[in-house]
């Protein structure tokens, strides 16, 4: 199960796209947030549920 | 006035007394108690020989021994065996005591030095050991081979001789269990070679190689520790790849498609990433490998 922050800088004008990326995740995400960069950019930021102990271990 | 200088005097003199029969009895400044056999080259030769002897080796391939009285291979084998770890044991503790008792009388190459001090510095010891020996090691290297001593021999070798220590105490046990077995499962040839592995155990060189390494592995544990980090962050990506499942994936129908084959096809790791954004935005290799095989499996023109 995906977990914890998950953040792409992408061009202003496709962070919508890239946002409505993240929510179509199962389960979706607890919050997606665009937030302006600068330089033509935003940085889209996907929060899920706090990840287990050793859940994204190798 | 002369009498206060009198008795300060004889005070001093008796306090002087005092600490050096109090050192003198047992203790010398290393900090280890005098050996009463004090071995030295001679007396580990002789060792040597009394446990290496062609005669005792004879014994040993003959069965039996009438000096010393050993009645089959098994105790002959274990007079020798045991009869080496103690000659070995006995050139450790020189070798500890020879680290350990003056600063001047051992001398450690500066490469050796900052080799040491790097790894240590990385593994062993609290933070202010760790500060102390990272503030070491550059000044080692900065100074060009000047080391400071105090601090080198305070702070370094002791963590050295604790690995040495452990070194060989892994190897004795090694040692301890082989003889628990008989001399046709564990014969002298094979306990011959788990010694010369004690004797390494107790050299520098090993214990440096071992610090070295433990830093190494736990460095490699560190970027293991989680395999998601790289991907949680990054660029869009921009390749043909990508843009062509974006335009695909506007067709909101295809959607269930691309999500079946990603459970089909990603590894259980990969499937710990957000879908499908990591799919259609990861810069990594591996996911531009799926976004191929994801168009070729899906035929998307």
């Amino acid at each position: 199960m995906t977990c914890g922050v998950w953040q792409r800088l992408v061009p202003t004008d496709q962070a919508d796209q890239v946002a409505g990326y993240y929510k179509m995740n199962v389960p979706p995400p607890l919050s997606v947030t665009i937030t302006p960069y600068g330089d033509g950019k935003a940085l889209v930021v996907a929060v899920f549920p706090p990840c287990p102990p050793d859940t994204t271990s190798r | 006035m002369r009498t206060i200088t009198m008795r300060l005097g004889r005070g001093l003199r008796a306090a002087a007394l005092i600490a050096a029969t109090a050192l003198g009895g047992c203790v010398n400044f290393s900090g280890f108690s005098d050996d009463p056999l004090k071995p030295d080259a001679n007396s580990i030769a002789a060792l040597n020989q009394q446990y290496g002897s062609p005669a005792i080796l004879n014994c040993y391939h003959e069965g039996n021994c009438t000096a010393p009285k050993l009645a089959d291979r098994r105790a002959v084998r274990d007079y020798i065996v045991l009869g080496r770890m103690h000659v070995y044991r006995v050139e450790f503790s020189l070798l500890v005591r020879t680290l350990s008792g003056g600063n001047n009388v051992f001398s450690v190459g500066s490469d050796l030095t900052a080799l040491a001090l790097n790894g240590l510095g990385a593994t062993t010891g609290d933070a202010a050991t760790k500060a102390a020996l990272a503030a070491a090691s550059a000044g080692v290297l900065a100074a060009n081979g000047a080391v400071d001593k105090d601090l080198f021999y305070s702070k370094t070798v002791p963590a050295i001789i604790t690995q040495m220590e452990a070194n060989r105490a892994r190897a004795e046990a090694t040692i301890f269990e082989g003889l628990k077995l008989g001399d046709d499962k564990y014969d002298l040839g094979r306990a011959t070679h788990d010694l010369d592995i004690l004797n390494d155990s107790g050299s520098l060189s090993d214990a440096i190689s071992s610090i070295t390494q433990k830093a190494t592995d736990e460095k490699k544990a560190a970027l293991a520790e989680d395999w998601t980090t790289p991907y949680r962050s990054g660029e869009l990506d921009t390749g043909p790849t990508s843009k062509k499942l974006r335009d695909w994936l506007k067709t909101a129908k295809n959607f269930p498609s691309l999500a079946n084959w990603w459970n089909a096809n990603a590894s259980t790791q990969q499937k710990q990433l957000p879908f499908p954004e990591a799919l259609l935005d990861d810069t990594h290799d591996d996911i531009e490998a799926l976004r191929v095989q994801a168009i070729k499996d899906l035929k998307i023109k």
